[in-house]
């Protein structure tokens, strides 16, 4: 398994382990919206909430979906390196301009961040400690002046984009070819998929 | 390549959107493989006519080997003139380092075959190891990621590079590697800084920019000598 993943299973578990808790949080809201009037249901804490079968089962469903989500995104995130994977977005034809927009959104995360945690130590480094309600203005000045920031940093950079010739599209390094064993894989999960689809239902 | 100067600008103005003004008659000459330094003081307007040299701001008579700088020459212009600016992570937007320096080169419309081989000539130029190419930019140091702006022009193939404060940010040891670079790229080169040792190594001549208009140009050793104008135009 961790070389399918091309890291340690303790790292997928940790990940897993920091989102799962907010997939079963939303899904723990299912069973109490899906009751009609009239529906039987099944008292709990003494008759203070009612949930039905077909609650318990949206609640199932919508927990097993989100968990296997989760689950698939972070082995994809662990095994592809991003600049893979969007290209392989590319492939899938998802318009170039979303897929431009996540490139930007991963190459600019860090530096704003980075640019964040410096305006955040000389903040510090200034005495601030954050203790009084009046003081939450500065916080909101630190965002507002990093979104500014940003938005310059932003012109400067569709500037350098333009002087190498920009004209709207953005290129970008092919996928490697797909070997045997990719499409054994794809196979083997295919037919795993429609096998339960024909045959468990 | 031809008679025509690499650059000819002449009696440039400029104002910004805000109202200011920050180039005021601005004319300026460089000729094919020559060095030129632009020395000013902050806001003296050093970035504002690097912008004109290839068509960031479009206006005034601004020419790269005779043509005119128009909406219409742009391509052309840009492929001949390339910038580096002060801050890679401006400069650097690809996910890897080999898309970046491949962009230019790809925006040219070569074949993939063609962008690899400049993508490893440039990156090699610049004095890179190969395997920087794989990398995220965000895991560079800043010295290499100064290193890899440059390669991101020389892959177009430009003729005339044209450096914001090159020197900038960086330690001794990479700012020797810098002027050493620099120093062996040849082609025509256009150096704004305030970096008065860089310019005086490197450049043939200088143009000393002061409140948006040309306070004195000549040789190096002429303008770096002259300190009472130094001093008056706010660079020593």
């Amino acid at each position: 398994m961790s070389v399918a993943l091309r890291a340690p299973l303790s790292v997928f578990l940790k990940r897993i382990i920091v989102i799962l808790p907010f997939v079963l949080f939303i899904a723990a809201s299912a069973p109490f919206a899906a009751r009609e009037a009239g529906e039987s249901a099944r008292p709990f804490f003494g008759g203070a909430l009612l949930v039905t079968d077909r609650g318990i089962e949206a609640f199932a469903n919508a927990a097993l979906k989100g968990a296997l989500g989760v689950f698939a995104l972070t082995a994809l995130s662990l095994s592809t390196p991003f600049h893979e994977m969007l290209a392989g977005l590319r492939w899938f034809k998802v318009p170039a301009i979303l897929v431009s927009l996540a490139a930007f959104s991963y190459r600019y995360m860090f530096v704003l961040l980075d640019e964040a945690s410096r305006m955040k130590r000389a903040r510090d480094s200034r005495g601030w400690r954050g203790r009084w309600i009046w003081q939450s203005g500065v916080v909101g000045n630190m965002i507002g002046s990093l979104l500014l920031r940003s938005f310059e940093r932003s012109e400067r950079v569709y500037a350098a984009m333009l002087s190498r010739g920009y004209d709207g599209s953005l290129p970008m390094a092919e996928l490697p070819a797909p070997r045997a064993f990719d499409f054994a894989v794809s196979v083997f999960f295919f037919s795993v998929i429609i096998s339960a689809r024909l045959f468990l239902t | 390549m031809s008679h025509y100067s690499a650059i000819e600008i002449s009696n440039l103005d400029y104002k910004y959107p805000d109202g200011t003004q920050a180039l005021q008659g601005v004319s300026l000459k460089v000729a094919e493989n020559e060095t030129v330094g632009l020395l000013g003081h902050n806001g003296a307007g050093k970035s504002t006519l690097i912008l004109h040299l290839n068509g960031i701001i479009i206006g005034g008579d601004v020419r790269v080997f005779g043509t005119p700088v128009t909406k219409k020459s742009i391509r052309q212009v840009r492929q001949r003139v390339g910038l580096i600016f002060q801050n890679p992570d401006d400069q650097l937007f690809c996910p890897t380092v080999f898309d970046d320096v491949a962009f230019g080169a790809r925006q040219l419309g070569l074949s993939e075959k063609e962008v690899i081989e400049r993508v490893r000539h440039s990156v090699s130029e610049v004095g890179l190891d190969e395997s920087i190419l794989k990398k995220n930019v965000f895991h560079l140091s800043f010295g290499q990621k100064k290193l890899v702006s440059i390669a991101t022009v020389t892959a177009m193939d430009a003729r005339v590079l044209v450096f914001d404060e090159p020197t900038a940010g960086l330690d001794p040891k990479a700012r020797k590697k810098i002027i050493n670079l620099l120093r062996s790229l040849g082609r025509t080169q256009i150096i704004a800084s305030h970096d008065l040792d860089m310019l005086a190594q490197l450049c043939d001549r200088v143009v000393l920019l002061s409140g948006g208009s040309v306070a004195a140009e000549g040789k190096t050793d002429d303008i770096l000598n002259d300190i009472p104008l130094l001093e008056k135009s706010g660079v020593l």
